[in-house]
């Protein structure tokens, strides 16, 4: 045996154990490949025979499936690039399902070329990791500061539209002034120098319009955070706290007699 | 890999506590042309009503195309910080990891369990677990029973779609 045939029928063996196989009943069965959306899931697709020279593959929305399950949102943009992306292949997308119909003489390579589509959706999407909606830390520190609040028996609202002498801005905690101090915290748990350049301004912006009737604080965690950015932060708000020195909130409302709010 | 903001301790000591719905965050069974049939819970633990802490219980069913495609599955999954926590779905054939090494396959029902290594490509067999219970409502009672989650028993009725 030469070479190349070794090599070939090496690889056919290795195919066939890593292929899988089963009839769902008499016109229809689904293939595994071993081929893998970001090295997890494998490409898996049904073919059916719907006629004696025609048949139908899909995917059995798996492949949109594990976009959904890796957060994304799938509407209408995206629907557009992944029509975009499989048009060469001559597939269609059936509600999230992806078809292709073809003879019995293109069977073969239409598998191969569906599943190379799959596969290249999922390695477009689904190789950059999965976003965090929200980090554990921001929730913890929003849990202590509500608890700190409580305790001392201020009155706060949460996600609130502070107005500012340019626009409104949303921030995690507010007291009112009520004729002494007011608050406006944020909670920064990502403090990169764009987020700290805009608390910059947000801070400024509000104490402006208040005429530093409303302390701005922010609590920043300060294992993110960079020098540039605690400088920024450190030196704008009217108090800033690293999450680990989370003890002295407490202080510092005392220090700046924040209106109970109330 | 991401980094998780919890460990596999910690995963477990949440399996294994009392949970319950404490909202339904989202129900399309009753809108019609819809893709897919998707509900979601806000979870929350026993003992512990105000802590939120980002965990749901999410089920999926993608509708069948038409009549010359296969049908789908149900899927569901119990995500914490959008992270796949534990899931049961169903593959025809499935990789499973333990500590980054591949070890051998799952055909039919698995179920998902995280690990710090392999995050959510560690998988059990769960066929003897789902049994026949495939349908859409069956399959979303076993994984609030299997996973502590008390629910009204309105919650489980009605007939699979």
């Amino acid at each position: 045996m030469s070479i190349a045939e070794d090599v070939l029928t090496k690889y056919f063996e290795a195919q066939r154990d890593l292929l899988a196989i089963e009839g769902v009943d008499e016109r229809s069965a689904i293939i595994s490949l071993p081929l893998h959306f970001s090295a997890n899931a494998r490409v898996e697709l049904s073919v059916t025979r719907v006629s004696k020279d025609q048949f139908v593959i899909s995917d059995m929305a798996q492949t949109i499936g594990e976009l959904k399950d890796a957060g994304y949102s799938v509407r209408d943009k995206l629907r557009e690039r992944i029509l975009g992306m499989v048009e060469i292949s001559r597939l269609q997308l059936d509600g999230n399902t992806l078809i292709r119909q073809c003879s019995e003489e293109e069977l073969g390579n239409a598998i191969h070329a569906f599943a190379d589509a799959a596969k290249t959706i999922g390695d477009a999407y689904l190789v950059y990791p999965v976003r965090t909606r929200a980090s554990k830390i921001e929730d913890d520190l929003k849990t202590r500061v509500r608890k700190a609040f409580n305790r001392k028996r201020y009155f706060f609202k949460e996600k609130v539209l502070v107005p500012g002498e340019v626009e409104e801005h949303r921030v995690d905690f507010y007291i009112h002034p009520n004729g002494a101090n007011g608050l406006a915290l944020e909670i920064l748990a990502e403090p990169d120098r764009v987020h700290a350049e805009a608390w910059a301004f947000k801070t400024l912006d509000i104490r402006q319009k208040s005429r530093g009737r409303v302390a701005v604080g922010i609590i920043y965690n300060d294992q993110k955070v960079k020098e540039i950015s605690r400088n920024i932060i450190e030196k704008v708000a009217t108090f800033s706290i690293p999450a680990s020195n989370f003890t002295h909130f407490s202080e510092q409302l005392d220090a700046l007699q924040i209106s109970h709010g109330v | 890999m991401p980094d998780a903001p919890f460990t596999e301790a910690e995963v477990q000591h949440l399996i294994a506590a009392k949970k319950y719905i404490h909202k339904v965050m989202e129900d399309n069974r009753r809108q019609p042309n819809i893709n897919e049939i998707r509900l979601t819970y806000e979870i929350r633990r026993r003992n512990n009503e105000a802590e939120r802490l980002r965990r749901r219980f999410f089920a999926r069913l993608e509708k069948q195309a038409n009549a010359a495609v296969v049908k789908p599955f149900p899927g569901v999954s119990l995500l914490w910080y959008n992270h796949r926590i534990r899931a049961i779905c169903w593959r025809l054939r499935h990789d499973a990891y333990r500590d980054g090494q591949f070890i051998g396959y799952v055909r039919g029902w698995h179920e998902k369990q995280w690990t710090d290594a392999d995050h959510d490509r560690f998988i059990i067999d769960a066929n003897s677990i789902v049994g026949d219970k495939t349908g859409f409502a069956s399959l979303i009672g076993l994984c609030l029973r299997r996973w502590n989650i008390e629910a009204p028993e309105q919650y489980e009725l009605g007939e699979s779609p």
